[in-house]
């Protein structure tokens, strides 16, 4: 029975063969002479090759139409942006420099001299407007849509000479500079001029300007970057990046311990844990910049006296959320609406504290007890889930039934950016790094999360914030913001997310900066 | 074949009764969940992620539930979700089943030709298509599933109706003028236990794998409450650490799926004279 | 014959139609809107205007209601043009089609391994009933249909990837080598869950045909003459029921496709059923009805192919079908 067996494996294995053969219709030969690395944990381990898993490929190689966070990390070490604002210093990458006018009003951007595209075509100011006009063209869906407006008007641009552009804002906005970093350009060449890209054939082929270009794509399989030689910023040390797709995280970690990928992300504490101390494996830690955050919806009822709010507020313990749903290594807690990335975010401020005596007063006064309440979470998002278990439970303490629905991220927003008054409390978060004045504010000025109930004074404060370039009198300002959101119970801000990624241990240069998704630089990696 | 026979064959065969055996352990202890000491869904973040104990005797999940008491409690969730389904598909795969025996003709055409359309969809892709967009609770799944179900029991059920027509005791019902309605309930349902009975069985059998399947893909019960399925989508995560959070519920799935299967066999084998010789 | 072939076509056809209305009406009365792909915060911060999403549905042509949508999605698609893909704007039909053989082979494996293993097996079982030779078979084939496939791939992964690393634990190919050898590797786990199913169901409904060819008199004149078992098993049982494994093999292709959904998804592997799941939760409607239409044709065609197998070698079905 057994040699049975085998040969009808045997069998099996040819047949999957013969198909798979006829699957690579990617234009790939599938040459059965090649089949001589078989049978070694080849891949991972090879010191040449930087192998990071993720759960589904790019549906575009073009960075306007793919912005997604693991779109992101795919396409980082294939296309390069302007510059980028970090707490301390500005990076330049296409940019040389970014000059911003007496008035505040026009940035001059000067890109560097010596830039290709992968195909050997300078890097112009040409390519600089015909990006702009792609997000201008809002029919593309494009990323960096804010680049070229400022809420609804429109922002001027126009070409001074080869490498320079001048961008002109109708009225100040400090956080415009970094905005205009973020910019990740496309060239015109490639779409033959034509704004019109959604649809182009062009996104899937290689219209990079990073240190990797495409050398493969194989739609949901894998995709491969070599080294581009004409790099600006000189050619990486590490031959190719992969990224190959795993989507099960337990299967990642088995595919890591099996040395198939060099990068593993990690998703929960008990990972962290198991790789804190494993040679050959070496774990990184970065605050990702994000604020997780629980919201109670100013249209609903439940609502109406806001010792209800109180109430809620006083009974949550902080701390034991996030030991609970993040653990140590996972997550933070978070302590204003500015994550600890954000510039100005104020380190002396503390959260809210648990006061259950209080919280049982205020339920009872306020009509709160006994009622039961809903609270919707994104079911996409990491730890939402756990969160919104401990917030049932701890809101029992004070005789409040909540009743928990999850939303995938599809839906998510339909429901909870909206006026809709059928629910209580939702867990949402959002990025928060870098300057306060672009998606912080966004949540809370009625651009976003019109469901929370922002005071006109905070209005006025994120205002003040955005027209002053002064360092000193911004932080004074947003300072202010940050405690008066605390007073007025404006969210709940439950923690600030960790990043949390393993490398093998013969990676180095991984933390050469801390930016997420990683790695900002692909230049400073290299294997020992 | 009469039901004392039947009995004594059900009795003799000696995996029917162990797997009759389990079931009701199974279903008695799903009943019983709430003697448990712990709350199914309590956390209790100092002890997250205990190994075995005395205390918990098959450790805690992630968010320090007692793994043993979330298997009672899921289990009530999954027999639950697995017999509402059954039922649901019981009930319109006997009537259409009936009805399209008995009346034969057009109705017939037509109902065969529903039962097609629903046999020719890959069920599981409709059921995930289906069921991410439309509100997610119980209710949604058990109909889910049980409308992917019913074609099976609805052909088994025309099989039977089909033949008991052409007996004499309902012929002669029919030419005594009874009414067709009166027919069906007094001479055909009843005739048809046996057949119903086994299909029953071997679709609650699947609507708990395809509970599973579901949760495993993101589709599954609403939170708290934990069905087998969700609990091991849930222990997913730390399988590599914790295994046993992903062993329990997988082996609670296994045992009663197979009893289900077991059991529908065994009748059927029974109530099939020609295999049983 | 003729008729029979064409009365069935028909009914293929109409079942069709009506599922894809179905598919259709559901996706469109769904919540969640497709453009989240493009306006969601998580995307840009920027927030588009009511105008300007409205040209946006418009050039998606995601505007107008179901009825208008369904006729302009099925037109097109009659025409052979299956729509751009909502999330990527490339052709649903090239996307479908390069991942296409990924699956087939993934499914053609199982579907081989099935029938290869389940025949010797549920020939055996039935010949021996009731002995324990037969026990073994049917007590393991309970347990195949009886597993929870992602976990039973878990559990595998675990052993022989993680523990034995006899196989890669996921993917299609390594990357960078272009070998049979190297796909046949990656295959085996896949395949193995795939097929445990289907063998399961295989083993047992050969086993109770063989039972029944066994008693059949012309069997057992073979037997008692001493015809020697295997001769007997291969001869007569065996050519007997190939008939009814054609059309289990028909019967089945639905478990095998959604089958194949959870082993690609669980072994990430590059077919249609991470393309469908990712459609999914991007709510790209023109290529989840792609698969889903694909999926039931290839359903429909195998349930068709099994019929018209059936009524080919025994005219008795046929017969029994047109009354």
């Amino acid at each position: 029975m057994k040699k049975r067996l085998v040969s009808l494996l045997l069998c099996l294995g040819m047949v999957s063969t013969l198909f798979a053969g006829c699957g690579s219709s990617d234009g790939e030969k599938q040459s059965e002479s090649s089949g001589s690395t078989e049978g070694t944990k080849s891949g991972g381990t090879e010191s040449d090759t930087l192998i990071i898993p993720v759960s589904a490929t790019v549906t575009s190689l073009n960075p306007l139409l793919e912005s997604m966070a693991e779109g992101t990390l795919q396409l980082s070490p294939y296309s390069d942006e302007l510059y980028y604002v970090a707490d301390d210093e500005t990076r330049y990458y296409l940019a040389e420099s970014c000059e911003v006018s007496e008035d505040g009003l026009t940035y001059t951007l000067k890109l560097k001299d010596n830039l290709k595209w992968h195909d050997g075509e300078p890097i112009t100011a040409d390519d600089v407007i015909f990006t702009a006009d792609c997000n201008a063209d809002t029919d593309n869906g494009a990323g960096f849509t804010n680049v070229v407006f400022a809420g609804e008007e429109k922002v001027k641009y126009e070409k001074v000479d080869d490498l320079t552009v001048n961008f002109t804002i109708p009225s100040p906005s400090a956080s415009y500079f970094e905005v205009l970093g973020k910019l990740q350009i496309i060239p015109a060449h490639a779409f033959d001029g034509s704004t019109d890209i959604k649809s182009a054939e062009a996104n899937l082929t290689d219209i990079g300007s990073g240190p990797y270009k495409l050398s493969e794509f194989n739609d949901g399989e894998s995709v491969v970057f070599e080294k581009f030689d004409d790099y600006y910023g000189g050619a990486p040390q590490i031959e190719k990046v992969v990224f190959r797709v795993i989507s099960d995280p337990s299967v990642q970690e088995v595919a890591f311990k099996n040395g198939e990928i060099n990068y593993l992300l990690v998703s929960s504490d008990a990972t962290a844990e198991e790789f804190e101390n494993v040679d050959g494996a070496e774990l990184h830690q970065l605050a990702e910049g994000r604020v997780k955050y629980l919201a109670w919806n100013k249209y609903c009822a439940t609502w109406e006296n806001r010792d209800a709010v109180k109430a809620v507020f006083l009974a949550l313990n902080q701390e034991e959320i996030v030991k609970g749903a993040y653990g140590e290594a996972m997550g933070l807690p978070a302590n204003t609406i500015f994550s600890s990335q954000n510039l100005f975010h104020d380190d002396s401020m503390k959260g809210y504290e648990q006061d259950l005596d209080e919280a049982k007063k205020l339920a009872k006064s306020s009509g709160l007890e006994g009622k039961t309440i809903k609270l919707h979470y994104n079911t996409d998002r990491g730890f939402m889930e756990d969160t919104a278990l401990m917030i049932q439970q701890q809101l029992k303490e004070i005789d409040v039934n909540v009743e928990l629905e999850g939303i995938d991220a599809n839906g998510f927003f339909d429901v909870v950016f909206t006026d809709q008054a059928d629910y209580e409390l939702y867990l949402n978060e959002y990025g928060a790094s870098g300057d306060p004045d672009s998606v912080v504010a966004g949540m809370y000025d009625g651009t976003w999360g019109i469901n929370v109930d922002t005071s006109e004074e905070i209005l006025e404060l994120f205002r003040q914030g955005r027209a002053t370039n002064d360092m000193e009198e911004r932080a004074s300002i947003y300072s202010e913001l940050q405690k008066k959101a605390q007073e007025e119970y404006l969210v709940y801000p439950i923690a600030y997310p960790s990043y949390c990624f393993v490398t093998t241990s013969n990676l180095k240069g991984a933390e050469e900066y801390t930016t997420t998704p990683v790695f900002e630089d692909y230049t400073k990696l290299y294997f020992e | 074949m009469d039901k004392k026979a039947m009995k004594k064959l059900f009795f003799s065969n000696k995996m029917t009764v162990v797997c009759t055996i389990l079931l009701i352990v199974i279903i008695l202890a799903s009943l019983l969940a709430p003697l448990s000491p712990y709350d199914p869904d309590a956390v209790n973040v100092a002890e997250k992620l205990e190994e075995v104990s005395k205390t918990h005797i098959l450790g805690t999940d992630e968010l320090g539930r007692d793994t043993f008491t979330r298997a009672l409690y899921g289990g009530r969730v999954s027999l639950m979700v697995g017999f509402a389904a059954m039922c649901v598909a019981v009930v319109i795969g006997t009537l259409i089943g009936t009805i399209s025996g008995f009346k034969g003709g057009k109705v017939d055409m037509v109902c065969m030709r529903i039962v097609d359309v629903f046999l020719s969809v890959p069920s599981l892709l409709f059921i995930i298509v289906v069921y991410s967009f439309m509100p997610r609770n119980m209710v949604t799944l058990v109909f889910m599933l049980a409308s992917f179900s019913w074609t099976r029991v609805a052909r088994v059920v025309r099989a039977q109706t089909l033949t008991l027509k052409e007996r004499d005791f309902v012929l002669a019902a029919n030419a005594l003028g009874v009414r067709q309605k009166t027919i069906i309930w007094r001479h055909i349902i009843p005739n048809l236990m046996p057949q119903i009975i086994v299909a029953a069985s071997l679709s609650i059998a699947n609507a708990i794998l395809d509970e599973s399947a579901l949760s495993f893909l993101g589709y599954g019960v609403q939170l708290p409450m934990a069905s087998w399925g969700s609990m091991l989508q849930s222990a997913q995560q730390y399988i590599l650490h914790n295994p046993i959070l992903a062993v329990v519920p997988g082996t609670m799935i296994l045992i009663t799926v197979l009893c289900f299967n077991v059991l529908g066999d065994m009748l059927q084998q029974i109530l099939d004279p020609k295999l049983v010789k | 014959m003729k008729d029979f072939i064409i009365k069935r076509l028909a009914q293929t056809l109409l079942v069709l139609v009506f599922v894809s209305m179905f598919a259709f009406s559901i996706i469109y009365f769904s919540p969640g809107d497709p453009l989240y792909l493009y306006t969601s915060p998580a995307v840009s911060s920027y927030k588009m205007t009511e105008e300007q999403l409205n040209d946006m549905r418009e050039a998606l042509g995601l505007n107008g209601n179901v009825a208008q949508r369904y006729v302009n999605w099925a037109g097109k698609m009659l025409k052979g043009d299956w729509g751009l893909s909502i999330s990527n704007h490339q052709p649903v039909k090239t996307q479908i089609l390069d991942r296409l053989p990924n699956t087939i082979g993934l499914m053609g494996a199982a579907l081989l391994l099935s029938i290869l293993i389940s025949i010797p097996l549920g020939l055996l079982a039935g010949y021996y009933k009731n002995r324990w030779i037969d026990n073994i078979i049917s007590g393991i084939s309970y347990l195949g249909i009886s597993l929870p496939a992602f976990w039973f791939g878990i559990m595998l992964i675990i052993v022989f990837s993680l523990h034995l690393s006899w196989f890669p634990s996921a993917g299609m190919r390594t990357i960078g080598v272009n070998s049979a050898m190297d796909v046949i590797r990656h295959g085996v786990l896949p395949v193995i869950v795939l097929s445990v199913n289907n063998t399961a169901v295989f083993v047992r409904y050969i086993r109770s045909n063989t039972i029944e060819q066994k008693e059949e008199e012309y069997v057992m004149t073979a037997i008692s003459k001493g015809v020697p078992k295997m001769r007997v098993l291969r001869g007569h049982v065996l050519k007997n029921c190939l008939l009814p494994i054609i059309t289990m093999v028909g019967m089945n292709f639905g478990t095998l496709i959604t089958g194949s959904f959870i082993v690609e998804s669980v072994f990430g592997w590059p077919g249609l059923g991470t393309l469908c799941l990712d459609a999914i939760n991007s709510r790209d409607y023109t290529m989840i009805m792609g698969i889903t239409m694909l999926a039931c044709m290839v359903l429909l065609i195998g349930n068709f192919l099994a019929d018209l197998l059936y009524g080919f070698a025994d005219p008795r079905i046929k017969q029994g079908r047109e009354k």
